[in-house]
């Protein structure tokens, strides 16, 4: 964040060696200007994509926590972008963040030649089982686990999916929409009419989640394909953002600010903090634009009228 | 842990820790908190934990359950609440809810653990409530020349101002007070000054203008 008069903590947090990797990319909050495609198997033609992403990212402490146990990973070349939120009975929640964000690229990169669900399925499995080794290797990671949501981008499709209470947003048309349901008490209660959502946003089982990868064996993500449309903004955020900011403001920044997904990324991050910042708060923005046509030659001065004309007409 | 800190008119009667799923109130004996009055139900009221929330239950009470001066069927339970039964007064403290100096830790406790909350993996308690009662600033954008006397209401998080595509600059409402920032083109001026990038904090009275825009910024008086 610029000097510009008010700061807030500095992400102070530990990266593990053996995702130095990923670190290297991940901890910058830059931005990455690609072609939403993704490598094909040799000889087969890739379909020709007419969208473009843009996308920005940030992970901030907060307000009150000492460290910083959330993870993102942007690779807007492979249009893969992805935020995860790491938790831990006694240590570790910062390396299952990042351990799942690691693997997930990884396995995403393997699975080129899947279908797109059968490739994140596989992903997210992947990470489970990377989270459950290394903390049955380490004992004293034992309990880690983390949400991890997934927005993949290839052409005009998107696949998302996620496991537990980090969420995928889409701005469309004047519209935020929700693409992905919570794992957790809150969402389970609110489904079964076991609570209002005036309760649900006091509730203090708002931390607790159902699923997370790294708990159990067997983990399945949800999983939703939708159309990529010129225009779409889409945000992943971890809870750190959405338990404190309501969808208005999460809105107002994904609209007013889109042309600017640097300026968006750090103002949701400053509306978190401004309600507190009582979590760490991690967010990814992607928009969606159509490729310019590449800049032709300049093309020979239009002869007589008929020149004359089209260029009158833009022909 | 939870507690209720009762008082009758004024006098201290005790307090109770909440160490059970559900907790009786009322006059019956064997009750988990029991009010001796002829006017308290035999069961009057119960709390229950759910997940991580106690909530409050009038067990069809003759003369009812209040909860801050409203009569409850069914309340969830907050730091600080007040419960009324007759003139009785069962204070909640709740002393988890305050956030702790490491906030919103993230925690895991397996399935097995959890109890009678239906076995969610869990992080520790969420502090009470998000900050709802934001206090920030009113005020409203006059719009110099030609459309004199125009006035742009910055009643929301962000305003646009300019075009898209152009020069193009937002306002950002925060607690502290009026930001601005340009989004995208030449950036905005503030009395003259091209502001540099990211939020900038505004004054009552600064002169912004945006592309051939210009705009005062009113403030009202803090409340
Ligand atoms: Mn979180």
């Amino acid at each position: 964040m610029g000097g510009s008069g008010w700061c807030f903590p500095a992400n102070r947090a530990r990266i593990p060696s053996y995702v130095n990797v990923m670190a290297a990319t991940r901890r910058r909050s830059g931005r990455r200007r690609a072609a939403a495609a993704i490598a094909r198997p040799e000889g087969e033609a890739a379909p020709m994509s007419r969208i473009t992403l843009d996308v920005a990212a940030r992970s901030d402490l907060g307000r009150v926590r000492s460290f910083n146990e959330d993870s993102y990973v942007t690779d807007a070349e492979r249009g893969v972008v992805a935020v995860a939120d790491g938790m831990a009975e006694h240590k570790g929640a910062e390396v299952a963040s990042r351990l799942a964000t690691a693997t997930l690229v990884q396995s995403l990169l393997a699975g080129q030649n899947l279908a797109p669900r059968a490739a994140t399925h596989a992903a997210f499995a992947a990470a489970n089982r990377a989270i459950l080794e290394r903390a049955r290797a380490d004992p004293a990671l034992k309990g880690m686990g983390t949400t991890l949501a997934l927005a993949w981008f290839q052409g005009e499709r998107v696949s998302i999916a996620h496991v537990g209470d980090s969420r995928v947003y889409r701005w469309r048309a004047g519209r935020l929409e929700r693409l992905t349901t919570d794992h957790s008490f809150v969402q389970s209660q609110l489904a079964a009419g076991q609570m209002t959502s005036a309760e649900a946003r006091v509730s203090r089982s708002r931390q607790l989640v159902t699923r997370v990868l790294g708990a159990a064996e067997q983990m399945a993500p949800d999983l939703g394909e939708h159309e990529v449309l010129a225009g779409d903004v889409y945000l992943l955020c971890t809870d750190g953002l959405h338990d404190l900011v309501e969808d208005g403001d999460i809105a107002a920044a994904l609209e007013v600010l889109a042309p600017n997904l640097d300026l968006a990324a750090s103002t949701l991050v400053a509306m978190a903090n401004d309600r507190g910042g009582r979590d760490n708060i991690s967010v990814v923005v992607v928009r969606v634009d159509r490729k310019r046509e590449p800049r032709r030659a300049p093309e020979p001065e239009p002869q007589g009228f008929f020149g004359w004309l089209r260029t009158k007409l833009g022909a | 842990m939870a507690k209720l800190v009762a008082t009758r008119a004024g006098a201290a009667l005790g307090s109770w820790f909440i160490e059970r799923d559900r907790v009786v109130i009322g006059r019956a004996e064997g009750v988990g908190i029991r009010l001796e009055d002829q006017a308290v139900s035999k069961q009057h009221a119960a709390i229950e934990l759910v997940g991580n929330d106690h909530i409050l239950h009038d067990l069809d009470s003759a003369n009812g359950t209040f909860v801050n001066g409203t009569r409850i069927a069914r309340h969830l339970m907050r730091h600080g609440d007040v419960v009324e039964i007759i003139d009785f007064q069962l204070r909640y403290v709740d002393h988890k809810s305050v956030v702790g100096q490491d906030g919103e830790r993230t925690m895991i406790f397996h399935a097995s653990d959890a109890g009678t909350a239906a076995g969610p993996l869990g992080r520790s308690p969420g502090a009470d409530a998000r900050a709802l009662d934001l206090k920030l600033p009113e005020g409203v954008l006059r719009v110099a020349g030609q459309d004199g006397g125009r006035e742009i209401a910055l009643d929301r998080a962000l305003v646009a101002l300019g075009r898209r595509g152009d020069e193009y600059a937002a306002i950002f409402r925060r607690p502290q007070g009026y930001f601005i920032a340009r989004v995208e083109g030449k950036p905005p001026r503030v009395n003259g000054k091209p502001i540099p990038d990211d939020w900038q904090r505004l004054a009552a009275g600064d002169l912004i203008q945006v592309g051939l825009e210009k705009f005062e910024l009113a403030l009202a008086a803090p409340r």
